[in-house]
């Protein structure tokens, strides 16, 4: 049994020792945002936060992330308080199938955290790590710009 | 096929919390065991079923083996650095600069947080983007095992794709970058898109004596052969030499020695010619900007 | 159109990009037009949306499927019996199990039964085990024995054309050719100046839809539901009675949204598996495929051979177009041709004669996928046509205003006609005068082209600046090479071939109204797009409108999501069916609230009142209420809505346009291709929602950039896909493409579609795939065989 803390709350889970995150968290925590594609480290649908470090949690056993922190996009906003990185997603309509963007959102948070102030280019560099099949990139990188914006006028 | 068992293959996951307990959970396992690093590579290993394992040792407990340290005779890198701190690192000392620029294009950002420079070694494939920017900086490794351990150059690691020297249980600790004289390193990469294995990587470091000749170079190759590769054939023609005499000329000759070296085949990814072609190229450049940095920081 | 130059500086520099530019005809309308954001938003960015893979009802069982390891191989013996006896096995359904019927996929993109004991391509159903988990079941496809006999294969399509090829169907391998001709060759080459011939090969792209699927398939007696990710729930409910042979009132599709699909998620062999199985084993079922499943055994773009010739006057006319197009159907298409409108668009060439031959291989079906033919044929016609211009010396784009399709010219292709069996005087001979009252002229273009796009996108690309001259670079520096270039493209906006898509609408007690439109959620914006047109025509508020568009129950029949025409043909229809509601209420308001006609009154912002204001006005809500507490009349609680008319034959006079211009750069001696600038422009008529509609467009340019440069399915000599997954099939990602892209949009009103809109999603990736190929000639001086790798642009060079 191990104890992970999923998007604020401690749970409990028995996971087989080949379960990968992603799966634990979708198939026993319900977590269905996070999106599982290519499960193969590629796509980044299934991004969550461990200890506020972006991972592919397709990748991860769910024994590792036992006495950790996971946040999820559940953890994110709701639809009453969405997260402003979620708000400018839906501004600059930063996606299309929208199966993508848990994992962009995520993605989109751990990059603004460590900078806060991109570039334009910083931004679609660090949007690379997941793939838009549908193409919103230019979007998407607005989307950030917008955010990074925001999320600076918040913390002023 | 005659017999089918009703179970489901598992491993058996342990998680020891310091080297000793990991090398004696190594040597318990035997040819079963795999430790388990960032597992980016051992996980689609085993969801591809393309090698049994009974034991999965998860080593990222070991903090002891985390982080790189820097004192004035070396770099010693903890074999559970992830590429993420790798990424972060250029601004520890200039011989880090390729390394942390190679980490930041592999993988993606969200496994680069996983991954560890032991398992992007130790996983032994031909395109393991950072054992050439490492072997050209003269890396040797350091093992650890349940009775013992060894030290290694690093280029002696690799035997065949996805095969090192390292026997059952034997755990890489660290790996060690001596510091030496005036050196300069660069790169040239290859991929499809932003995010990519390589098509083709060589790597290349230059260093000069107190007289201001090449005393050490080093070229090294991903991608172009079964293992990554050093090139000594274009090696030998720069050394002795001063910044001057390494015109455009000689950096051509030696870069197109050292493509000799290269044993590329064709895959899905490419063709061996076009390997064979670029990797030439690649080190020509490479070369290029190594004289550069290094008639610069004669210049300071 | 009246834009300034400043204008389009703002749209170049982004702040305005996504506008329309001004467009007095349609300030009128007070929802269409605007970027509202999609429906489902907040259910996409807070991860609660349900795709096929997150759906699951009580007690199901999971299901997983064995597939073929051999291209082509017939089944002697198929042994069950040690898989069922594996504990938690429910069930396992082979060929023995397979009902009789043959069902079809939309289009042909599938035409067999569902296994029938033959294996055509690895990967190939061959059987499936449900079990209480996808575990088990997994673990229980190694204990089904098999005896095969192992068949010969052919994998080529020239070769699966030769007398004594490999048989892959009863039908045999090929189709008969599908021919659009016009003119006579002999002449347009006698004519022509100069002459360009060309062969070129596609490789096959792959989907890759990001999200895969998955179906749930439960019986209920003899009535069954499927709920997976489809965009053609009416084809899909088709398919299950065609090969269970049952009546269509017993099947109902769930459709759910899906990840990425283009073309990917109509109907698959895989969901008849799932209520098959389901079937056997009498409870629900769930089959999810896996990533290597979905790229390597659903579906995948046709390989294309494109051998022809182009021939102009020395003043650019051109006088010929000849081409033959042979495609692969892989293992069970079923199609005759390739959308080829890029026939339509260069339609201006004196004489034509343009054939397509399909043939059948072992590899995995073939199907159509966004932009099917245009970005194959349509490109290769593309870059025959540069040729042409460049030993002309004619700017690509005065050859294009040249030779490309203005509105009210003939439609070369007459799809229909090819269907229609009779001549277009006796088709309209047929048909009611007042059911084809408004149509516009047959076969001939109804409106829109690339005429006014191109020349502003120039404008505002500064192509006259930045163009040297055909293979001329604009920059060197080093080995780095820069140049411009610009594709055109075209795509139909729907396609007529199983009848006429309807809608219902439905106005609610409480002044809200619900839309039932079947077609797809696979992120193309339709349930708001046409949640638009519905608010517009009704007159109530955007916000009070909702929309099914997954059950096959409560929505009328529906050509789903594809060949670019739920925005125009089922659009169409919901917008008839908001008419038809209007009708109603108004009719029902101007008796019992306001004794005045229908057409005296109008409904504003939910608020019906006379149009001269003579007296207040009164809520749709408090209109349907009186009703419902009088029951006046029998009327009661909602008003239902449905076209009273088919929709008109569009294929037969709509298309839209795509011009795109892009700038690379090529490094000459690693063969890398960067995109630098970009700039897509799009004739659709009016834009419903500009939010979405930029979306399509470089969500197209992404697409077809990704085809241009690096997608491309590898084939074992075995047949076997090489490269079913994403690190092998590359994909673009964000810095692969310029972030600063801009989008223009034309200024064309479509006489049929709704509020003058049509077709949007394919064009722009034929554009794309074209400008990219003509800026690396730009930039190379050579015409590199696509994807255009690093390696083939080495080869191309000569460089190795
Ligand atoms: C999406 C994606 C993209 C990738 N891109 C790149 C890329 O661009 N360039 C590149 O080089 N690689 C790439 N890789 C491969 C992989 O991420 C790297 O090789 C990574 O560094 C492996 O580290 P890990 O910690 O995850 O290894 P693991 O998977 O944990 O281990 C890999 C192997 O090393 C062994 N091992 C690990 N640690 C030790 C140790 N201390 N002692 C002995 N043996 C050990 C393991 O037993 C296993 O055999 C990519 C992988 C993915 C999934």
């Amino acid at each position: 049994m191990i104890i992970v803390r999923v998007n604020g709350r401690e749970q409990t889970f028995e996971p087989a020792a080949d379960t990968s995150l992603a799966n634990m968290l979708r198939d026993e925590a319900g977590l269905i945002g996070v999106r599982v594609s290519c499960a193969e480290g590629e796509c980044g649908a299934c991004t969550v936060l461990l200890d506020e470090q972006p991972v592919t949690s397709c990748l991860m056993l769910a024994h590792q992330a036992a006495g950790r922190e996971v946040t999820t996009i559940e953890g994110f906003g709701s639809p009453e308080h969405l997260h402003p990185i979620q708000q400018a997603f839906i501004e600059e309509q930063g996606f299309q199938c929208g199966f993508c963007t848990p994992g962009f959102i995520i993605a989109a948070a751990a990059f603004l955290a460590e900078n806060p102030s991109p570039t334009e280019a910083e931004a679609s560099i660090a949007m690379s790590g997941n793939i838009c099949r549908c193409g919103a990139y230019p979007y998407i990188v607005r989307a950030v710009m917008t955010a990074a914006e925001r999320l600076r006028g918040a913390t002023a | 096929m005659s017999t089918t068992t009703t179970e489901i293959a598992r491993f058996t996951y342990v998680r020891p919390t310091d080297l000793a307990a990991a090398v004696a959970a190594g040597a318990a396992a035997g040819p079963g065991g795999r430790y388990w690093a960032g597992g980016t590579d051992l996980m689609l290993e085993w969801q591809r079923k393309q090698r049994p394992i009974e034991t999965s040792i998860d080593i990222t407990g070991l903090t002891e083996l985390r982080g790189i340290l820097i004192d004035p005779s070396e770099i010693r890198i903890g074999a559970l650095t992830t590429l993420a701190e790798i990424e972060r690192s250029a601004a520890l000392h200039p011989d880090l600069e390729s390394l942390a620029a190679i980490a930041a294009v592999m993988c993606t950002p969200q496994t680069r947080t996983l991954a560890t420079v032991a398992g992007n070694l130790c996983n032994a494939s031909p395109a393991a983007d950072l054992a050439p920017p490492l072997i050209v900086l003269g890396a040797r490794i350091a093992t650890a095992t349940s009775d013992g351990g060894r030290e290694l150059e690093l280029e002696d690691l690799f035997t065949a794709p996805k095969q090192t020297v390292l026997t059952d249980g034997e755990l890489l600790t660290h790996i060690t970058i001596p510091l030496s004289g005036q050196r300069a390193a660069s790169y040239g990469r290859i991929a499809r898109t932003v995010v990519d294995i390589a098509l083709t990587l060589s790597a290349c470091s230059l260093t000069l004596d107190q007289q201001g000749t090449v005393s050490a170079a080093r070229i090294a190759f991903g991608s172009v052969a079964p293992t990554p590769l050093r090139a000594l054939s274009g090696e030998q023609l720069l050394l002795g030499k001063t910044l001057a005499e390494l015109t455009p000329a000689l950096l051509a000759e030696a870069a197109a020695a050292a493509a000799g070296d290269a044993n590329p085949i064709d895959d899905i990814r490419t063709s061996a010619a076009y390997r064979r072609h670029t990797v030439r190229v690649l080190t020509q450049r490479a070369l290029a900007k190594t004289v550069a940095r290094l008639s610069r920081g004669g210049d300071q | 159109m009246s834009a300034t130059i400043n204008d389009l500086a703002a749209l170049r520099d982004g702040s305005k990009t996504d506008q329309r530019l001004s467009t007095p005809a349609r300030d009128a309308f007070t929802i269409v037009g605007k970027g509202v954001p999609v429906k489902d938003a907040i259910e996409k960015v807070t991860g609660s949306i349900k795709y096929g893979v997150d759906f699951a009802v009580p007690h199901m069982a999971h299901g997983k499927i064995l597939r073929s390891p051999h291209a082509h191989a017939r089944i002697v013996r198929i042994d069950t019996a040690r898989a069922e006896a594996i504990p938690g096995v429910y069930g396992v359904v082979t060929h023995e199990d397979a009902p009789g019927g043959t069902w079809e996929n939309a289009w042909f993109n599938y035409r067999g039964r569902i296994m029938d004991g033959t294996a055509r391509f690895v990967g190939d159903e061959i059987a499936a085990v449900a079990a209480v988990s996808a575990e088990i079941a997994e673990h229980a496809l190694a204990a089904i024995d098999i005896e095969w006999e192992i068949l010969p294969a052919v994998f080529d399509p020239h070769e699966a054309r030769k007398p004594g090829a490999p048989q892959i169907r009863d039908e045999g391998n090929e189709r008969d050719a599908y021919v659009v001709e016009w003119g006579d060759i002999a002449e347009g080459h006698d004519l022509a100046d100069v002459l360009v011939e060309s062969d070129v090969v596609f490789a096959s792209q792959q989907y890759a839809s990001i999200g895969r699927n998955a179906c749930v398939a439960e019986w209920m007696n003899d009535r069954v539901t499927l709920w997976t990710s489809s965009q053609t729930p009416s084809e899909l409910r088709d398919g299950v009675h065609e090969a269970f042979e049952i009546p269509l009132s017993k099947v109902r599709v769930m459709a759910l949204p899906s990840g990425s699909s283009f073309g990917s998620w109509w109907s698959a062999n895989f969901m008849l598996v799932t209520v098959m199985l389901a079937k056997k084993i009498r409870r629900a079922v769930k089959i999810e495929l896996s990533n290597a499943e979905c790229m390597g055994t659903v579906k995948r773009r046709h390989i294309e051979h494109t051998r022809g010739r182009m021939g102009a006057k020395r003043d650019g006319t051109l006088t010929l177009a000849q081409f033959d197009h042979v495609i692969d159907n892989g293992a069970y298409g079923f199609k005759d041709d390739v959308g080829f409108f890029c026939v339509d668009m260069w339609g201006r060439a004196l004489h034509g004669d343009y054939q397509v031959h399909a043939v059948n291989t072992n590899l995995v079906t073939a199907g159509c996928m966004r932009g099917v033919g245009d970005i194959t044929l349509g490109s290769a016609v593309e870059r025959t046509a540069n040729r042409v211009a460049a030993e002309l010396d004619i700017d690509p784009i005065e050859f294009r205003l040249k030779n490309q399709i203005r509105p009210g010219e003939p439609l070369r292709m007459r799809h229909s006609l090819h269907n229609m069996d009779c001549s277009v005087e006796e088709y309209l001979a047929g048909i009611p005068e007042e059911l084809r009252a408004e149509w516009p002229e047959l076969f001939h273009l109804s409106s829109g082209s690339t005429a006014e796009i191109l020349t502003t996108g120039a404008e505002a690309f500064r192509w006259s600046e930045r163009w040297q001259g055909w293979g001329k670079p604009d920059s060197v520096d080093g080995p780095l090479r820069r140049a411009v270039g610009v594709g055109t493209g075209a795509h139909v906006c729907g396609v007529e071939f199983e009848g006429s898509s309807s809608a219902v609408v439905r106005i609610n007690g409480d002044g809200s109204a619900k839309v039932h439109a079947s077609c797809g959620r696979q992120g193309q914006g339709s349930e708001t797009t046409l949640s638009q047109v519905a608010a517009e025509e009704l007159g109530i508020p955007f916000t009070m409108i909702e929309i099914e568009t997954g059950d096959t129950d409560s929505c009328p029949w529906s050509h789903g999501s594809l060949a670019s025409n739920t925005l125009y043909r089922i659009g169409w229809a919901v917008r008839a069916a908001a008419k038809d509601a209007k009708r109603q209420l108004l009719e029902i308001a101007g008796r019992e609230v306001f004794h005045l006609a229908p057409d005296e009154l109008q409904v504003v912002e939910g608020v019906i009142a006379p149009v001269d204001g003579s007296q207040p006005g009164v809520s749709v809500e408090d209109v349907m209420n009186m009703l419902r507490l009088a029951d006046t009349l029998g009327q009661t609680s909602s008003i239902t809505g449905r076209p009273a008319t088919p929709m008109p034959p569009s294929t037969a006079f709509a298309r839209h346009f795509a011009a795109h211009f892009a700038e690379v750069e090529v490094d000459i001696e690693t063969g890398e291709i960067r995109l630098t600038d970009y700039l897509a422009t799009q004739d659709s008529g009016t834009i419903v929602n500009p939010q979405v509609m930029k979306n399509q467009v470089i969500g197209g340019a992404i697409c077809g950039a990704g085809f241009a440069l690096f997608e491309e399915l590898h084939f074992g000599d075995d047949g076997r896909v090489l490269n079913a997954n994403m690190l092998d099939y590359k994909l673009l990602r964000c810095a692969d493409f310029p972030h600063q892209a801009g989008v223009i949009f034309g200024d064309s009103y479509d006489p049929v579609g709704p509020f003058g809109a049509r077709g949007a999603g394919e064009a722009p990736m034929a554009a794309s795939v074209a400008a990219i190929q003509a800026a690396v000639f730009n930039a190379t001086g050579v015409w590199v065989e696509l994807p255009m790798t690093p390696e083939r642009v080495l080869t191309a060079m000569g460089v190795i």
